[in-house]
């Protein structure tokens, strides 16, 4: 509960940039993590 | 294809690196990240003041006590037209929590309301919300932002 309210006010903290910003890696690194597991499971094939 | 670079594609990538540059140190300094500018007053005098972002927090409890949504604000700062007192109380808010002068002190709700030059309250506004990655094409440029 309290990392959970310390998060919180991190998370409040964060320019609208840096959200910006984190939301770009997230989708990166969704999508290169999606890539490797389509390369992993042709590989099996 | 040649593997040279024209001067066009050299500059453009300067410029870019350039603003990268920039950015990153937005981005790396959240709401530590400064930068000077000159206000106006009414007695016709110049000041220097210390413009900093603000963090999602504080930009919603602007919106709020102006009566506003984030989503009332378009790219550049339209959008508002139809709400201009609104506008001007959140112009107000943004000032007081985002501007500093030389010794830490922040501005009051009268100095802001009373004692700025015409026009120098959308001026630092814009500037606050542009730094914080509200309008501006600071949000947009982190897609073309290499990770290293």
């Amino acid at each position: 509960m309290r990392f959970g309210m310390k998060l919180r006010d991190n998370v409040q903290e964060l320019t609208p940039l840096q959200s910006a910003y984190l939301i770009h890696l997230a989708v990166k690194y969704a999508d290169q993590e999606e890539a490797a597991v389509r390369k992993a499971a042709r590989r099996r094939k | 294809m040649s593997k040279e670079m024209s001067k066009e594609e050299k500059e453009a990538a300067l410029k870019r690196r350039e603003e990268h540059k920039k950015l990153s140190t937005q981005i790396l300094q959240g709401i530590d990240y400064r930068e000077i500018a000159t206000v106006k007053l009414v007695d016709g005098g110049e000041y220097e003041v210390t413009v900093h972002p603000l963090g999602d927090g504080a930009l919603m409890r602007c919106f709020q006590q102006a009566g506003l949504k984030l989503t009332d604000i378009g790219e550049k700062g339209a959008g508002i037209e139809d709400k201009p007192y609104e506008w001007m109380q959140l112009l107000t808010e943004l000032i007081v929590r985002g501007v500093t002068v030389e010794n830490g002190e922040r501005l009051s709700m009268d100095d802001v309301e009373n004692k700025f030059a015409l026009g120098e309250r959308a001026k630092l506004g814009l500037m606050i919300l542009k730094l914080s990655g509200i309008i501006g094409e600071q949000a947009a440029a982190t897609e073309t932002f290499r990770s290293q």
